[in-house]
């Protein structure tokens, strides 16, 4: 069966050869040619050789290190294989021509993951399968991280809720001494309230005191003016008495006329006594 | 004609009255110191109990020992150092004691009295005293407003009513002043009392009652303080 221009030769890629005889690993060049593998090296005499494809006993794609580029190893019926770094183009290519021209269940691509024989199964570009990896690795981590952020996040919140708990007892606690304060504060304002009272009566009790003092005062200040004055009164009588008695009768009448106002005053000053004790 | 009762201090039980020293002796009652408090306006406002409690350190009882006659009044101490009160308060005085609510007694250095409103001023060196002043309110009161009257009614305790402002009226002895008319009962000894807003700033001077109406009249203060110094003359001790 013909597969046209997908049977010519196809682009030579690099690697190296590593014979099964111990001999050292040399450098190939390695090209597709119609039903083989065309190898080209200077230990091959300069020219090349032609391996049929139908020699290949496996084809396995080595994952590189880090960024370095995958590797194809490709190992043959007599024990030599080679190392290549393949191109995409190539190893498509390759992998097509295996699975349409060998007849042997040798010829599949095994998964590079299992490293055994497996059925051929065609094979993924090299930087598909690294991007798919490197997501899965990404998702992997992504999820390890949520896990640690969850894991985290349930440590925190057990904690916040521990503390949240003390709070609530503090608070409690806080909250019992804050009603017994009130409960003294208004016990005090009460006793407050209670002496401040009790101050006022007494004082409204002096206040009587001194009111009914200042009035006994008042009262002694008046009998003793209107005692004074009645006794001025008697005195001016008595003068005018005398002279009558001694027949001075001008000077008598005088001296009533002078104690006339006065015993009046006296009079008065009686009159106002009077009414105050009453 | 409007009756009004003046010469408002109380006549103590006894007290002594004497001919040739006018002055109408008042039955005294007793009151409670304290009423319920009530509701205020807003958060700035004070109830009746709150306002006796901020007023009392401003406020003195007086005692006019004189003319053979003892009565006493209220008064409270103002701004620029003056203790506010009325006239017929301390008129006739051979000795004038002040006593503030919790039983402290002082003694003004100088009275003055006004001839034409019923107010009188009392000097002294209140500075060394518990005295406080009280605040005085600069607007002038609207009907409908609550007005508290403290004192010492009867000669008594410390105690404080309340009343809501009706208007103004011609003062009965200076009809181009206008006295501020109060919706409470006063007793003697009410008299030169504070009337107070709900804010618990002076706005008046206590001086009578008019009988028909049960009202209180109030000097507004702000007609007292505007009062000129030529307006007062001294009052002195009688003898």
């Amino acid at each position: 069966m013909s597969h046209g221009t997908t049977r010519g030769a196809l682009g030579a890629v690099a690697g190296m050869a590593l014979p099964s005889t111990g001999a050292e690993p040399f450098p190939v060049r390695v090209s597709l040619a119609g039903n083989g593998l065309m190898v080209e090296s200077d230990h091959l005499g300069g020219g090349g050789t032609q391996w049929p494809l139908s020699a290949v006993r496996t084809v396995e794609e080595v994952r590189a290190a880090d960024d370095a580029q995958d590797l194809l190893e490709i190992r043959f019926d007599n024990g030599l294989h080679l190392m290549l770094t393949p191109t995409e183009t190539f190893t498509s290519e390759l992998v097509a021509r295996l699975q349409h021209d060998a007849a042997s269940p040798q010829h599949v691509v095994p998964s590079p993951a299992a490293g055994s024989h497996r059925p051929a199964e065609p094979a993924r570009p090299g930087r598909r399968r690294w991007l798919t990896g490197l997501l899965v690795a990404v998702a992997a981590l992504a999820i390890g991280a949520a896990a640690v952020t969850a894991a985290q996040f349930r440590s925190r919140a057990l904690d916040a809720e521990q503390q949240a708990e003390r709070r609530l007892d503090q608070l409690r606690t806080t909250e019992a001494e804050l009603a017994d304060l009130r409960a003294d504060h208004e016990a005090m304002t009460k006793e407050r309230d209670d002496l401040e009272l009790r101050v006022s009566e007494l004082a409204n009790e002096k206040a009587a005191v001194q009111d009914e003092r200042n009035a006994a005062r008042e009262l002694a200040r008046l009998g003793a003016n209107a005692a004074e004055k009645m006794l001025e009164c008697r005195n001016k009588i008595l003068d005018a008495m005398g002279y009558i008695l001694d027949d001075y009768y001008l000077a008598a009448s005088t001296a009533l006329d002078v104690a006339v106002p006065v015993c009046q005053a006296a009079n008065t000053a009686v009159a106002a006594f009077s009414d105050a004790v009453e | 004609m409007r009756s009004t009762t003046r010469g408002a201090a109380a006549a103590i039980a006894t007290a002594v009255l004497l001919s040739g020293c006018g002055g109408a002796a008042l039955v005294e009652s007793r009151t409670s110191a304290r009423r319920p408090g009530t509701t205020t306006e807003d958060g700035r406002t004070f109830t009746p109990d709150e306002l006796l409690d901020r007023a009392k350190g401003s406020l003195v009882r007086i005692r006019n020992t004189g003319c053979g006659e003892l009565s006493t009044g209220s008064g409270f101490l103002g701004p620029r150092g003056m203790v506010l009160t009325n006239r017929h308060v301390v008129e006739g005085h051979h000795t004038l004691e002040l006593l503030t609510w919790d039983g402290i007694d002082l003694e003004p250095d100088a009275v003055e009295v006004s001839d034409g409103l019923d107010v009188a001023r009392l000097h002294g060196d209140w500075s060394s005293t518990p005295l406080s002043p009280v605040s005085v309110r600069s607007a002038p009161v609207e009907p409908g407003e609550r007005i508290a009257i403290v004192g010492f009614p009867g000669g008594d305790q410390i105690a404080i009513t309340t009343g809501v402002a009706t208007g103004y009226e011609p003062d009965p002895e200076r009809p181009q002043d206008k006295v501020l008319k109060i919706t409470t009962l006063v007793k003697p000894g009410n008299s030169g009392g504070p009337a107070l807003d709900v804010r618990g700033e002076v706005v008046g001077i206590v001086f009578a009652e008019e009988i028909a109406t049960d009202e209180a009249l109030v000097v507004p203060i702000d007609t007292a303080l505007s009062l000129p110094n030529g307006e007062f003359r001294p009052e002195p001790a009688c003898r």
